[in-house]
C-alpha cells in the first residue's frame, strides 16, 4: 500500500506537469474557455470568438501538487511489510 | 467652433452621402461588436472581452456635434477566460451584474471632429454609468461611414449603410465603486477599454 500510493503520488504529479507543458505551460490562472480572434471584411473589425478549451494554469499545477503530497503523506500511516529480521538481530 | 466644422461636415456629408440625420442601429446579430478590457497590475494581468452591445447613435452629418444615443453592453456579457475569476468579476462585490445588468455610455454631443482618410475622429462627451455611479467622460473615438454597405452585410436582405466607431479609453474602477477594497498591486485601478461597434442604418 505504501509503495502503490508512492507511486500513484510521483504518476499524478508528473502527469499534470506533462499536460500543463503540452498545453502550452500556462503561466496564469486555468482557462476554460479561449479566443478566436476574426475578422469582418466589410466593417474591418477584428472581433473575438469565444470557444470552449480547457487550459491547465498555475493553479492546476498548484492542486495537483497538493494532492500529490497528500498521498504521499498518507502512504506513512502504512508501515514497510514486516520482513525476516536482519542477520545476528536474535544472537 | 461651428464654423470651422461646417465645411469638414458638409465634406462628409457630400462624401459619404449622408445628408439628414441617421439613426444607427449596434444590435449586433453576427457577434462582431465587442469591448475589451485590461487591467495591468503588477502582480496580475486581467483582460477580457464582452460581446452583448447595442444601442442607437443619431448621427447628423451637417451637425455632427449634436451627435446623441446610447450605447449599452450587458454586464453578464463580460467574459474571463477563469470561471472562478467570471464568477467574481459579476458578483455583488465587483460588478454586481444581477443588480446592474447593463454598462452604458450617453453621448450627449462630439467636439474637435477632423476628417483623414475618410474617417472623422472627434472627441466623445457623454455619461459613463457603471454600478450605478455615472461620470462624465470624453473619450477619441474615429467614425467610419460605409454607405450602401448594409447590403454587402446582409446579403442583399437589407439595403442601407453602415457607421463603424472605435475607442479606446481609460477608466478607474475605483471611480465607480466597484471593490475598492482589493489589492492595487493584484487588480489595478485603471482599467483600459477599447471599444470597436458597427451599426446598421436602413433604407427606408
Amino acid at each position: 500500500m505504501r509503495l502503490l500510493l508512492r507511486s500513484i503520488s510521483v504518476m499524478l504529479l508528473v502527469t499534470a506537469i506533462a499536460w500543463w507543458w503540452k498545453a502550452g505551460a500556462h503561466p496564469g490562472w486555468t482557462k476554460t474557455t479561449d479566443k478566436v480572434w476574426k475578422y469582418d471584411e466589410i466593417t474591418e473589425i477584428s472581433y473575438p470568438e469565444t470557444v470552449e478549451r480547457f487550459t491547465p494554469g498555475v493553479d492546476f499545477l498548484a492542486s495537483a501538487a497538493f494532492a500529490s503530497a497528500i498521498l504521499a503523506g498518507v502512504s506513512f500511516f502504512f508501515g514497510r511489510k514486516a520482513g525476516y529480521p536482519p542477520l545476528g538481530a536474535n544472537s | 467652433m461651428k464654423a470651422t466644422l461646417l465645411p469638414i461636415v458638409s465634406a462628409l456629408g457630400i462624401a459619404t452621402g449622408f445628408a439628414a440625420p441617421q439613426t444607427f442601429d449596434f444590435k449586433d446579430p453576427k457577434g462582431v461588436n465587442h469591448a475589451k478590457f485590461t487591467l495591468d497590475a503588477p502582480l496580475e494581468t486581467i483582460s477580457g472581452v464582452a460581446n452583448g452591445v447595442s444601442g442607437t447613435l443619431t448621427v447628423d452629418p451637417e451637425k455632427p456635434e449634436a451627435t446623441s444615443g446610447t450605447i449599452t453592453v450587458d454586464t453578464a456579457s463580460l467574459h474571463v477566460e477563469n470561471p472562478v475569476m467570471k464568477e467574481h468579476m459579476l458578483g455583488s462585490d465587483w460588478l454586481d451584474a444581477t443588480k446592474h445588468p447593463k454598462i452604458t455610455f450617453t453621448v450627449k454631443s462630439l467636439k474637435d471632429v477632423k476628417m483623414s482618410d475618410g474617417k472623422a475622429s472627434a472627441t466623445v462627451v457623454g455619461t459613463f454609468s457603471l454600478k450605478g455611479v455615472d461620470k462624465e467622460i470624453s473619450v477619441p473615438a474615429t467614425v467610419s461611414l460605409l454607405p450602401g454597405k448594409l447590403g454587402d452585410r446582409t446579403g442583399g436582405k437589407m439595403q442601407g449603410d453602415l457607421a463603424v466607431i472605435r475607442t479606446s479609453f481609460t477608466l478607474k474602477r475605483s471611480d465607480f465603486g466597484i471593490n475598492p477594497k482589493a489589492p492595487e498591486d493584484k487588480v489595478s485601478d485603471e482599467v483600459a477599454v477599447s471599444l470597436a461597434i458597427a451599426g446598421a442604418s436602413p433604407k427606408k
